[in-house]
């Protein structure tokens, strides 16, 4: 778990946007001219499918003398039992803290004396590695990563040093308040799908996990005919094909799991949860509902009205929010796209004592577009980013490999990547009102506040509703609720 | 024209599998990076890198002007100004720029720090001759209305509050330099505080733009996929009419030598855990000590196996991060140790923990194994950090405008790899003295003495 230590100095700065979007833009002197758009193809690369299922793709990128490799496990918090949040991520950290042959300290001087990084995280539907090396080291790393991966031995003492950290950052993550309002968001949006549960589990959850559980969950989940393997960087094709082989050939087939489906239930009114940290001066604010599945027929109208509604400086949220009323430093909207529907979520930040401005603000920007149609010059520029900036994004092994093991998990291949960008422009502005109407529905969101909530409840269930309030020290993540069981003398919650 | 490589096919090494821990040297050094350098009549410094890898260019303007050079009862001002770059110029109107940069599929951003201020985007390289132009109106005729300026102070005291006044350990740097410098402005962070924010008016902000934001103390990089003849033409063209402005004055007070340890104890409500910081003061960026200091830095809390990490968050439990490093600053700054506490350990014993490394820095030379594998760490670094455009052109920029000499951007790794033990020793002893230290405690408010429990 990263906690910031020292306070960055260097600030960077999102840029105000235009104002009104309707206008065209007004210049004294015409722009210069612009020389003409020159192709990107993404680079070519070979894929294999191991006898034991295993998916590897390789592509030669010689620009620097690097070798990344991205590993993809359909091992994330979504198999997660409630009472043991945190079990997927727990699995994917501890398994560079020993293996069958070499010690924690062993695994970490290992990839330190080679100047390389190894790390493993979990995820939504997965778990991920990812090794970075220099082209002359790529046997050592790769016999690193491949040790961890099938061997990975859970000591006892290392489960327990994990705990204890886990619960030192648990703590701290409690105090903050952006943490609550996303994880709060996540688990009320969700209901009882595991989607919903905190990725490093609560206090509760950590102290239920055993090494059992760790083990039973690498077998279960660690396989190799749901996994994935990238890798891209200064390497012969020929060569690192036969070396991941060499490597990983054999590991030994496993069951494959399936994502539990999200069940969708429309509600037909706000729902307002406010979490009382009575010492912010800021308040956090999410709001949203489930959004779409990566292989949901509205992905792509899903990509461009996420970029009009909330992706970037020139979007109507933080038009809304930021640029006219200067009320937040950073407001944006998201979808997480999985493989069973993830969330569509705006948020934002602002001093408590423009908390219900902010949320009106947004949830009216949100009803607009339901309404009417986005200008063809507003539109086009959402559009051209979303399919102009894809060589930005592939200048490096990392996007290179990112890229692709996105596509593959899907099962989608080199087409689905090319396409991207032809596929963003052909979406109209009648298809995004019309996703708008049919899939956003801004009247019955989840909405999460957490920050002072005397200073703003009254105002807020004045003008939008009966809220839910929970202090924030009462918050119970595992549960729909959200809220710690009540003891039997007290009304019972909900 | 693309660099020629040379690629170490991983066959040529041992067939059998190589043994780990060992740190022997790594067999590539980081790629060098290649620039053309020019200056206009008006002062106006420029640095050209060619790579035609991606047809994007990344163009960098650098304005050598930073939180340091804010006079008493104004800070925040280098940063304040950077927002109001884009909010209108001549020909652009308000966020214009940005609005252009992201329907194009651009990527942009800007960033202050104590020492300079950087505008940067990375575009389609079809585009440069417009953000060129663009760039140029900006730099020339930026536009700054009362309203604009009153809306963007607005936005940065709610990134203070995000960056300082709300979160867990928002506060401890800020307090950290205010007690470690007593004169030089390094003891204010960038982002100013609120009461200098509150009492800031636009005719300051205008003084501090005509005084800094002129041809003579900027820089333009470009690396990506562009013709250096052209792009020169279109430099020429667009910023050469800029008006040259006056010499940039550089009167920052010195920071006096420290000649007592300074101990400072402090409760905060956002501090959930407790948190001990030793800053000793150490040469600027370039001073030939800060290569060693730099290694030790590495062997000190680069990685899971650093000294550090391996005693403090492994063996001993004492705390959950814990490291030793530099702030590399143009003027004289500050070494770092630090360690965020897990519950029930107390700050003595972390003091003690650290002191005990320091003092083992000074009297043992550091192994073979652990300089190696620092040197190693640094070289591969700089081969994953200098990938993209925008990250090259950063290297040559920091160069630059903070060494004033952009090869210093492929000549530092020697340097580096020139440091032996005796060399990190030395700095021990020379810098992390007592009398040179400033120890600061943060503590949760609730562990303050004689509070009331309800």
């Amino acid at each position: 778990m990263r906690i910031g230590t020292i306070a960055t100095l260097l600030l960077t700065l999102q840029a105000a946007a235009l104002g009104a979007a309707e206008e065209p833009m007004k210049t004294k002197q015409p722009y210069p001219p612009v020389q003409p758009a020159k192709d990107v193809h993404f680079p070519t690369f070979e894929q294999k499918v191991l006898g034991n299922g295993l998916r590897v793709v390789v592509i030669e990128h010689r620009e620097v003398p690097a070798v990344t490799v991205q590993m993809l496990f359909r091992a994330g918090k979504v198999f997660d039992p409630a009472a043991k949040a945190g079990l997927a991520a727990a699995t994917a950290r501890l398994l560079r803290e020993g293996t069958t042959t070499r010690s924690s300290q062993q695994i970490a001087q290992a990839i330190d004396s080679i100047g390389g990084s190894l790390d493993t995280f979990g995820s939504w539907d997965s778990a991920g590695a990812s090794l970075q090396v220099t082209s002359d080291q790529l046997a050592p790393g790769l016999d690193l990563l491949a040790d961890v991966l099938l061997h990975p031995s859970f000591p006892a003492e290392e489960v327990e040093r994990w705990r204890r950290q886990t619960l030192n950052g648990l703590q701290v993550q409690q105090e903050d308040g952006g943490y609550l309002a996303d994880a709060s968001f996540e688990r009320a949006v969700f209901e009882g799908h595991p989607y919903g549960l905190p990725d490093d589990g609560t206090p509760e959850s950590v102290a239920a996990l055993t090494r059992d559980d760790l083990t039973a969950f690498h077998r279960e989940h660690y396989v190799p005919n749901q996994t994935i393997l990238a890798v891209v960087g200064d390497v012969k094709a020929a060569d690192a094909f036969a070396r991941v082989e060499r490597a990983f050939g054999g590991w030994p087939r496993g069951k494959e799991h399936e994502v539990p489906k999200v069940q969708e239930a429309r509600r037909d009114k706000l729902r307002i949860v406010v979490i009382d940290m009575p010492d912010a001066v800021q308040s956090e604010v999410r709001m949203g509902q489930v959004g779409v599945a990566f292989a949901d027929p509205d992905f792509f109208a899903a990509e461009v009205y996420n970029s009009i509604v909330g992706g970037g400086s020139s979007s109507r949220l933080y038009q809304e929010v930021r640029t006219k009323r200067g009320l937040s430093y950073g407001v944006g909207s998201s979808f997480v796209k999985t493989i069973q529907p993830g969330s569509f979520q705006a948020s934002t930040f602002t001093k408590t004592e423009s908390t219900v401005q902010v949320v009106e603000v947004m949830l009216e920007a949100m009803r607009d577009l339901e309404k009417t149609l986005v200008p063809a010059a507003e539109l086009e520029a959402r559009k051209t980013y979303l399919s102009g900036v894809f060589p930005l994004q592939i200048e490096t092994p990392e996007g290179i490999a990112g890229k692709v093991v996105e596509a593959m998990k899907y099962g989608l291949g080199r087409d689905f990547i090319e396409s991207h960008g032809s596929r963003i422009d052909a979406v109209t502005a009648e298809q995004v009102r019309s996703f708008a109407e049919r899939r956003i529905h801004p009247e019955s969101f989840l909405i999460v506040v957490v920050g002072n909530s005397a200073a703003f409840l009254p105002d807020l269930q004045k003008k939008l509703g009966p809220a839910e309030v929970i202090p924030y020290k009462e918050l119970d993540l595992l549960r729909a609720d959200l809220r710690k069981p009540a003891k039997a003398e007290e009304k019972p919650a909900g | 024209m693309r660099k020629q490589m040379i690629v170490w096919p991983a066959l040529a090494l041992a067939a059998a599998v190589p043994t780990l821990g060992s740190a022997a040297p790594l067999k590539i050094q980081p790629p060098q990076l290649t620039a053309r350098e020019h200056e206009l009549a008006n002062g106006l410094k420029i640095l050209l890198n060619e790579d035609h890898s991606v047809p994007v260019v990344a163009i960098q303007i650098w304005y050598h002007v930073g939180s340091k050079d804010e006079r008493a009862g104004r800070s925040g001002f280098a940063h304040l100004f950077e927002h109001l770059m884009f909010k209108g110029s001549e020909n652009l109107a308000s966020g214009e720029i940005t609005e252009y940069i992201q329907s194009i599929g651009g990527r942009y951003n800007a960033t202050t720090d104590f020492d300079r201020t950087l505008y940067f985007e990375t575009i389609p390289s079809n585009h440069l001759e417009r953000l060129l132009w663009m760039e140029a109106d900006r730099m020339r005729a930026l536009d700054v209305s009362e309203a604009n300026f009153r809306s963007e102070r607005d936005v940065v005291k709610e990134e203070r509050r995000l960056r300082v006044d709300n979160p867990p350990f928002g506060r401890l740097f800020e307090f950290v330099l205010a007690n470690t410098f007593t004169t030089h402005p390094y003891k204010i962070l960038s982002i100013g505080s609120m009461a200098d924010l509150d009492a800031a008016t636009i005719e300051d902000v205008r003084a501090f733009h005509a005084l800094y934001y002129v041809p003579n103390n900027a820089t333009i990089v470009l690396s990506g996929d562009f013709d250096p003849q052209q792009a020169l033409a279109w430099i020429e063209k667009y910023f050469g009419p800029i008006l040259k402005g006056k010499e940039i004055p550089r009167n920052i007070p010195r920071e006096p030598e420290q000649t007592a340890e300074r101990r400072v104890v402090e409760y905060d409500a956002n501090t959930p855990l407790p948190v001990v910081m030793l800053t000793y003061h150490v040469p600027e960026e370039g001073h030939p000590d800060t290569y060693a200091l730099e290694v030790a830095s590495r062997i000190l809390s680069d990685g899971q196996s650093s000294r550090l990490y391996r005693k403090m968050v492994y063996e001993q439990q004492i705390a959950i991060q814990a490291g030793g490093q530099t702030l590399t600053v143009e003027d004289p700054g500050v070494f770092f140790f630090f360690a965020i506490l897990q519950q029930g350990r107390t700050v003595e014993e972390a003091e003690k923990s650290l002191l005990e490394e320091i003092v083992r820095l000074e009297q043992q030379a550091v192994s073979a194994e652990e300089l190696d594998k620092a040197r190693n760490q640094i070289i591969a670094g700089q081969v994953f950090n200098r990938q993209t455009v925008n990250e090259k052109a950063s290297a040559i920029g920091h160069a630059s405008v903070i060494l004033d000499d952009w090869r210093l951007a492929n000549q530092q790794i020697e340097k580096y790899q020139k440091v032996s033990a005796g060399d990190v020793q030395a700095v021990a002893r020379k810098y992390f003295r007592p009398e040179n230290r400033t120890v600061v405690h943060m503590l949760p408010e609730t562990m303050r003495p004689n509070e009331v429990k309800p």
